[in-house]
């Protein structure tokens, strides 16, 4: 049935100058669900806590993560289904995978969490696989949710195959990061401190969130746990539409450059995404709240005046909880070759913030490599950019580890994982907290 | 392809940002060069397929498509009595040849002809006296000078320098070794100097294109502005310095500026009018 998921299409510019060789067009794709049926819908759950209790979670963290995990069972639905599973270098599987019905007797449950031991995450991460896959429905949105604050040990390769297993079955991982004090990197000659502060790794749980179609997230200090457990949660509820898959065919001649994804999250979606004369991107999971955005850049060949159809748009899609598969939407991607038109400034402001994402993602790379001078002046061009765009804390702090780079020759360890998390994160209204980078399947 | 005047490196034409150092590109004009527009005005001969209710053929690329399509579905171009291309070159009436005609739309406006050349060009056989200078037989010189706004948001609209005057009653300064007009209605306060994108200098009125920086012309060369109704002028401590008729004004000093005034940037020399 038509109308439950609504495709926007708008150019950065609706005219282009005619008979020029090549030039490039913006596209924005706006994928939200929409319609009466949609407003209504709450879909269930099936989710896993897994939680790090090791010994660097003492004080604010394991305080604060109790009380937010217990926040989080009393806003859950009495068809919800939870699970919580807390690790050291041993798993427990302290409330097995119920409804939540009684929460106050699982909430009792939470409060006997201990701060102690290591961390090997591939223990807990088992149990939960193990919790969601019992009641795994395709009704449901299953989800398994980890928080860590340090570096799991010895086991990296078991967390990527279990992770990787719960991709292929369906149950994707958000990988949430506590903390940002952590170690700093190690001086060249000097070995690496370990064991101290947040030294989770951004990498490895990006890695865990591409494997299993999840994604990952930073929580920069532990009062901030409950509003992500809260998103995440009201982001799960809001999941009204699945397996989205979107393909935009090109007309002849016109050539795709560059596919980003920008909302919720900026990614970049080129290398999977670019055929020769298609686009396909896999959307996956559309939730009401925040929809899903793509931004396209392709190369349009030369043409006389006159409007031409540049592209044909179309998302296939469920909509499991009224029972519908396979839906389709499409949309014509049309622009007119003559005069060139004005900029459109909401697409415009768009694309310069995927601009500043790249310069900083880019600057990131640089200062990895040991291109100080590189990134410091990639640092200092975002902070433009997102000052243009009236982003004056994001710009701030580009600044700011442009200066220690230039000072000290390298960035602060906690201003690299804040710049790398924010990017990520551009294109959303401020104190948002959606949850974390999508994965490329 | 346009060069990012920030690092020149070259980016496709339609780029909004710099690939490599992300300066803003999407106010820097890419000139379009005209090629011969193709024919893609469509022959008559296709209306006889759609009036069958079968499939369209299109015009450009021959790929049947299904008649409910608007546009092609292999190359794009439309489907429907196609607009006539709109030639590059200024034609000032169509000649309709024979097959042009009937259902084919009015056609398109062609992009009107540079001002530059509506005034027609004296043939070198007329009658002229020997004494008038060369550059009296010259076309008009360039239109409209592209806007100078390397590295701001797009909606902000700076004095275009123009050759011809503002509207009567706007105030402008007029730079007289070029005759270009700064049309400076709206502002209360304005820089004149140099684009300067890696330090962030923007002025207003940027001389830059007009022998700036051979004149002597500083980045931040001096500031005007409007009190009431009252313009005054202020040097920003200029290499150059700047002059009000002939007296030099004293950097950072507010000097009322009045109209008809004659003000030296370096060596630019620039005439005031408040109306």
């Amino acid at each position: 049935m038509p109308g439950e998921l609504n495709l926007q299409i708008r150019l950065l510019r609706d005219a282009v100058n005619a008979n020029v060789p090549q030039q490039l067009a913006y596209i924005l794709l706006d994928a939200n669900p929409t319609g009466a049926q949609i407003q209504g819908i709450q879909m269930p759950l099936n989710l896993a806590l897994v939680l790090d209790h090791s010994g660097s979670m003492n004080g604010a963290k394991i305080q604060n993560l109790r009380e937010a995990t217990k926040t989080l069972l009393q806003q859950m639905q009495p068809t919800d289904l939870i699970s919580i599973i807390t690790f050291d270098d041993q798993a427990e599987v302290l409330a097995r995978a119920q409804p939540v019905q009684n929460a106050a007797q699982l909430m009792q449950l939470v409060d006997t969490i201990q701060d102690r031991g290591g961390t090997q995450i591939s223990l807990g991460l088992q149990q939960a696989l193990d919790q969601v896959r019992q009641n795994f429905d395709p009704g449901r949105i299953n989800k398994i949710v980890l928080l860590t604050d340090g570096n799991t040990w010895g086991d990296v390769p078991a967390c990527q195959a279990l992770a990787q297993q719960a991709g292929q079955q369906g149950i994707p991982i958000i990988a949430l990061g506590l903390g940002l004090t952590s170690v700093a990197p190690a001086a060249p000659g000097m070995p690496a401190v370990v064991g101290m502060g947040d030294d989770w790794d951004p990498k490895f749980l990006d890695g865990l969130a591409q494997a299993s179609g999840g994604s990952s997230d930073l929580i920069d200090t532990p009062q901030k746990i409950v509003s992500v457990f809260q998103n995440i949660l009201r982001t799960a509820q809001a999941t009204v539409v699945r397996n989205a898959d979107l393909i935009l065919r090109l007309v002849q001649d016109v050539q795709p450059r560059q596919v980003w994804q920008t909302l919720p999250l900026i990614s970049n979606l080129s290398q999977r995404a670019i055929g020769p004369r298609e686009i396909q991107i896999t959307l996956g999971d559309i939730d009401k709240n925040m929809g899903k955005q793509i931004l396209a850049e392709l190369i349009l060949p030369p043409k006389p005046a006159g409007k031409n159809r540049i592209a044909l748009a179309e998302i296939t899609y469920d909509v499991p909880a009224v029972g519908l598969a396979q839906q389709k939407v499409r949309a014509e991607i049309v622009i007119e070759y003559g005069a060139e038109s004005e900029l459109n400034p909401q697409v415009m402001n768009i694309v310069e913030r995927v601009s500043a994402h790249k310069l900083q993602t880019q600057a990131l790379s640089d200062a990895q490599a040991g291109n100080v001078a590189g990134a410091t002046q990639k640092l200092r061009a975002a902070a433009t950019r997102l000052l243009n765009i009236g982003e004056t804390q994001a710009a701030q702090d580009a600044m700011q580890e442009a200066n220690n780079l230039q000072q000290q020759g390298q960035m602060s360890s906690a201003g690299t994982k804040r710049l790398n998390y924010n990017t990520r994160k551009l294109t959303q209204p401020l104190d948002s907290n959606a949850g974390g980078t999508p994965a490329q399947p | 392809m346009i060069t990012c005047p920030n690092c020149h490196t070259e980016n496709q034409a339609g780029s909004a940002f710099c690939d490599n150092c992300g300066f803003a590109l999407a106010n820097e004009s890419s000139t379009p060069q005209a090629t011969a527009p193709s024919p893609a005005a469509a022959s008559p001969s296709a209306s006889p397929l759609r009036a069958q209710k079968e499939m369209i053929k299109c015009a450009v690329c021959g790929t049947e498509n299904d008649p409910s399509n608007t546009y092609c579905e292999n190359c794009g171009s439309p489907l429907t009595a196609p607009a006539a291309s709109a030639s590059n070159s200024p034609l000032p009436l169509p000649t309709p040849t024979a097959s042009a005609t009937p259902s084919s739309p009015a056609p398109a406006v062609s992009t009107p002809p540079p001002t530059a050349s509506a005034p027609a060009q004296p043939a070198p056989n007329v009658n002229l006296p020997d004494e008038i200078p060369a550059s009296m037989l010259n076309p008009a010189p360039p239109a409209v000078m592209p806007t100078p706004v390397p590295n701001v948001r797009p909606k902000i609209i700076l004095p275009t320098p123009s050759n011809q005057p503002p509207p009567a009653g706007h105030p402008r300064l007029v730079l007289v070794s070029s005759g270009t007009y700064f049309d400076l209605d709206g502002y209360s306060e304005l820089l004149i100097g140099r684009v300067d994108p890696t330090s962030d200098i923007f002025p207003e009125v940027d001389l830059t294109a007009h022998g700036g920086d051979e004149g002597g012309v500083s980045r931040r060369h001096a500031r005007i502005t409007l009190a009431g109704n009252q313009y005054f002028v202020e040097d920003l401590d200029s290499s150059n310095g700047s002059w009000l008729g002939t007296s030099r004004l004293v950097a950072k000093t507010r000097t009322p500026l009045n109209h008809g005034d004659q003000l030296r940037l370096g060596k630019l020399v620039l005439n005031f009018f408040a109306s």
